[in-house]
């Protein structure tokens, strides 16, 4: 008799999961990027803990803490606010009405979520007050926007897109037959809206506004050029003079981040969004708009030429201005550097990236709600607002240096790979979008047909899905370099020294009101952020035409 | 825990292909084994067709005979070369068998001729040219020579099938696994390709087990069947034989009509609602007994027992025969005549069965 203990053989009862997660290689990928995030977080407890105790709790505790808290919650509350305003009616107008043009809109609306915030904020600080483009231009003096107001405009401006696209797609995939019923219950046309259809948009307002209010709460350029001082501003400040504080202030960020995202899944917990029977599969007829109909496309030109046109022409109007000439930055250094972080970042992003999309499409089959959790976890990089993981970065760096290369040496702190890990964990969400769209095209049948043709799994991967992948791995990279070409807060505390982004020049001459000096920094980064509309774009046209 | 079997890897018969022995499958959070206990061999040159409804496991012990599922307990053993047992598992690469999938999983990115090149390697053919003879021999094995430049997209149904059949044949195997490999085509279509497939089968002698849940595509194409119901193995034999001589009351069902008559059996005969009728072997005590429509038929001969009349309750013409719905005690019949058989809606009609009854096991499900 061969030996024929049952070395294969395993229980019939399954294993508790956790136990199942363990061994398996799959997973590995999520959870390095998940901690990767979370125990650098753990060193601003260490960092927040150092020095001396009861002085620290003295300046943490001071009112201007609790303004600081109440400022950022505010502006935070006020930009959702502003923001659903504006994307909930325009995007009721693209998807519900007769309006003219709603389908070149409906891809235009989108386009302010490529100009970043700072941007925003350095094209409507150089357009008005005395020395601002209008008044050298017209004569004509717009008010100088600072402060919440400045800020508020400017995050309005950059984060409604987000809003748009979900309330887009909600109100395209309602059914109409549950606004018919409710104006045969004897609803007039806006009480038949208000309590049939808006209560269906609460998953996709819920979605949004998260992704809104994380933005916010993360912003460091818009209100430190707009000098409103918010968690990002104080904790930037304080990182100097008070580090301990600056560490309690981070922790203060991320204990409000998991707070909204805690909030999101409870506000969600216990509804059912899911049609209760097959909807009738046809489109809704659309919302006559009458004499209304231009006034209300002018308005959303308007909104238009606010959130892309202005920053399009006061950086072309100040490109041309004569410079002051006492500071002389070239932009190829700062492309240089920009590079330098950009392209390694994509690479490793999208690497890293592959794994995660495959785990997240070929979910075993019950470890679903796992592999769900461990998909959640590499987000974890991109929730955590950059000032905050920027110094926890430092603050792992400063601890570890401390353990392995002699007093005044560093190896970690300012160094251009932990800038590179902070930009590829931050970006990794981004990453994960295209490739996992381009796994789920992916029959599964072809790796296993390639296995049964003898190759093996290396090499059934290599050649059959690497190949079809290749698009969405494309499109990931693409994103993830255009985004980390336009990133500040991460570049602001990590970039080693004569690394001066593209990003953080424009950031800093805008701060100093060197216009005409930032303007060609701006112009690089506005035709970088047309790239990646394009790419956006492209990358969801091929996915139509691969489905079709 | 249920400890793997602990017994000697069977004897290898040389005329079997492929032979599984007590192969069990569970998948992780299910309390009930996907496939349980199962063990069946496909002899050179024979088409064994895996018939059961959807879910009883067919396809999970295709794919464990592929090694694209590893089957908890089992023996697997393909020509002479163990595929799995206690202490093997070998992977899907080194097990040699040719699969065809039920969406035929064509690389996409591939033409036709990349696609049946696919499967070979250096040790098929040492030069490429000697590989793409071999990929066009497997083509036109298939009917398709002359398509090789085309792009997988751009083939009918029936191409494509014919294309992912070429591409399993292509390596050289002699064990074929085909899972519902003409569920997606047409009727039409369907007929030819099956005759396509037994002559091939005939031509080179490979084994074959075919996956399906269609009863009539089991029953003309396969030289033998293997009937699943969640996970268990009922019967397998020859399709006439499987008909004819069902085990239990599903397998009878499932194969075509029937009629199932509870009764008390003495020896070779029984009392049923119909009557005393004859019984295919010996039993005792109640039974269940499965009838074939075509083996009953009205009886006019008013003389005999007037306990078994039925009413005729629905009438289908079927052109070249007529079937009938009776009722008897509550209970729906169905018979089968010929044209000649003339009865009315709502007549009062006797039966008379006119081959001997099946005992059969009783495993109706209970709702």
């Amino acid at each position: 008799m061969k030996s024929a203990f049952c070395r294969t053989a395993t229980p019939l009862r399954p294993p508790a999961p956790w136990i199942r997660l363990l061994p398996d290689r799959a997973t590995l990928p999520a959870w390095a990027a998940g901690l990767g995030v979370l125990v650098p977080l753990c060193f601003l407890l260490v960092a927040g803990f150092t020095g001396d105790g009861a002085a620290v709790r003295e300046t943490v505790l001071r009112p201007r803490t609790f303004a600081v808290i109440g400022r950022t919650l505010g502006l935070a509350a006020a930009v959702l606010a502003a923001t659903t305003a504006l994307a909930l009616p325009a995007a009721f107008l693209v998807v519900r009405t007769d309006l003219r043009l709603r389908r070149l809109l409906s891809v235009l609306l989108v386009l302010p979520l490529a100009v970043p915030g700072y941007l925003l904020a350095f094209a409507l600080l150089s357009v008005g007050g005395r020395y601002g483009a209008s008044a050298r231009l017209t004569g004509f003096e717009l008010p100088r926007l600072q402060g919440f107001t400045g800020s508020l405009i400017a995050l309005t401006l950059y984060n409604f897109p987000y809003l748009f696209l979900t309330f887009r797609t909600a109100l395209r995939r309602l059914d109409p037959t549950l606004h018919e019923a409710a104006r045969a219950l004897g609803h007039g046309p806006w009480r038949a809206f208000r309590a049939a259809e808006l209560p269906q948009l609460r998953p996709a307002f819920l979605a949004g506004g998260l992704i809104v209010v994380l933005h916010v709460l993360g912003d460091f350029g818009v209100v430190s050029l707009m000098r409103y001082e918010t968690f990002s501003v104080l904790l930037y400040g304080s990182l100097s003079f008070a580090p301990a504080y600056a560490a309690w202030i981070a922790l203060m960020m991320l204990g409000t981040a998991g707070g909204f995202i805690v909030l999101e899944v409870v506000l969600l917990r216990g509804r059912r969004f899911d049609p209760a029977a097959p909807g009738a599969g046809r489109l809704p007829r659309p919302v006559a708009l009458g004499p209304a109909g231009p006034f209300l496309l002018l308005a959303l030109l308007g909104l238009l030429a606010v959130a892309v046109g202005l920053p399009l022409a006061t950086s072309t109007y100040w490109a041309f201005q004569p410079v002051l000439g006492f500071v002389n930055r070239g932009l190829t250094d700062p492309a240089l550097a920009s590079l330098t972080v950009s392209l390694p970042t994509a690479v490793l992003a999208t690497v890293l990236a592959v794994p995660i999309a495959r785990l997240a499409v070929r979910r075993r089959r019950a470890g679903a709600s796992v592999s769900q959790g461990l998909e959640r976890l590499a987000y974890a990089g991109y929730a955590t607002p950059g000032l905050a993981f920027g110094l926890a970065l430092t603050a792992m760096a400063l601890t570890l240096d401390r353990l392995f290369v002699s007093a005044g040496q560093t190896l970690l702190y300012q160094s251009l790979p932990l800038m590179i890990y902070a930009y590829v964990l931050h970006f990794l969400a981004e990453a994960i979008g295209p490739v996992r769209t381009a796994f789920q095209q992916i029959n599964p049948r072809l790796e296993e047909a390639a296995r049964t043709l003898g190759r093996g799994r290396v090499a059934a991967f290599c050649r059959v899905t690497l190949p079809l992948l290749r698009p969405g791995i494309a499109a990931s990279a693409a994103l993830v370099f255009l985004s980390a070409m336009k990133e500040l807060p991460l570049a602001v505390l990590l970039r080693p020294a004569g690394y001066d982004t593209l990003a953080f020049n424009l950031w800093d001459l805008t701060g100093e009101g060197l216009y005409a000096e930032a303007a060609p920094f701006a112009l690089v980064i506005l035709v970088l952020s047309a790239g990646f509309v394009a790419v956006v774009l492209l990358a969801d046209k091929s996915n139509i035409t691969k489905t079709k | 825990m249920p400890l793997s079997i602990l017994q000697p890897d069977p004897e290898v018969e040389p005329d079997h292909r492929l032979c599984i022995e007590h192969l069990s499958c569970a998948y992780p959070g299910q309390t009930a084994p996907a496939v349980n206990d199962l063990s069946l061999c496909v002899a050179a040159g024979e088409i064994l067709a895996l018939l059961g409804p959807s879910g009883c496991g067919k396809t999970t012990t295709l794919r464990c005979i592929a090694g694209l599922e590893r089957a908890h307990l089992g023996f697997i053993r393909h020509g002479e070369q163990v595929c799995q047992n206690a202490s093997t598992f070998l992977p899907p690469e080194r097990r040699g068998l040719g699969v065809v999938f039920q969406d035929y999983a064509l690389f996409p990115h591939l033409g036709v001729l990349d696609n049946v090149r696919f499967g070979l390697t250096r040790h098929h053919a040492p030069t490429r040219r000697g590989r793409t003879d071999l990929a066009r021999a497997a083509l036109d094995r298939v009917g398709l020579g002359g398509l090789d430049t085309r792009r997988v997209q751009e083939l009918s149904g029936g191409q494509q099938q014919r294309v992912a059949l070429a591409r399993a044949l292509a390596p050289g195997t002699d064990v074929l696994l085909l899972d519902e490999p003409f569920s997606s085509l047409d009727a039409g279509l369907r007929g030819g390709l099956r005759q396509n497939l037994r002559e091939l089968v005939d031509a080179t002698g490979i084994g074959v087990i075919l996956v399906t849940h269609d009863r009539e595509e089991a029953m003309s194409i396969a030289h033998r069947v293997a009937l699943l119901r969640s996970g268990n193995l009922l019967q397998t034999g020859r399709p006439e034989a499987v008909y004819r001589r069902p085990r239990s009351a599903f397998v009878a069902t499932f194969l075509g009509e029937t009629n199932l008559l509870e009764g008390d059996a003495a020896g070779d005969v029984a009392n049923t609602p119909l009557g005393m009728v004859e019984l295919d072997r010996d039993a005792h005590g109640p039974v269940l007994l499965s009838l074939r429509p075509e083996h009953v038929a009205f009886d006019f001969d008013v003389s005999a027992d007037l306990r078994s009349t039925v009413r005729v309750i629905a009438r289908e013409f079927k052109g070249h025969d007529l079937t009938y719905r009776v009722r008897l005690h509550g209970q729906t019949l169905t018979v089968q005549t010929d044209a000649g058989a003339l009865a009315r809606l709502g007549d009062r009609v006797r039966l008379r069965p006119v081959a001997p009854a099946c005992v059969v096991e009783d495993d109706r499900q209970t709702p």
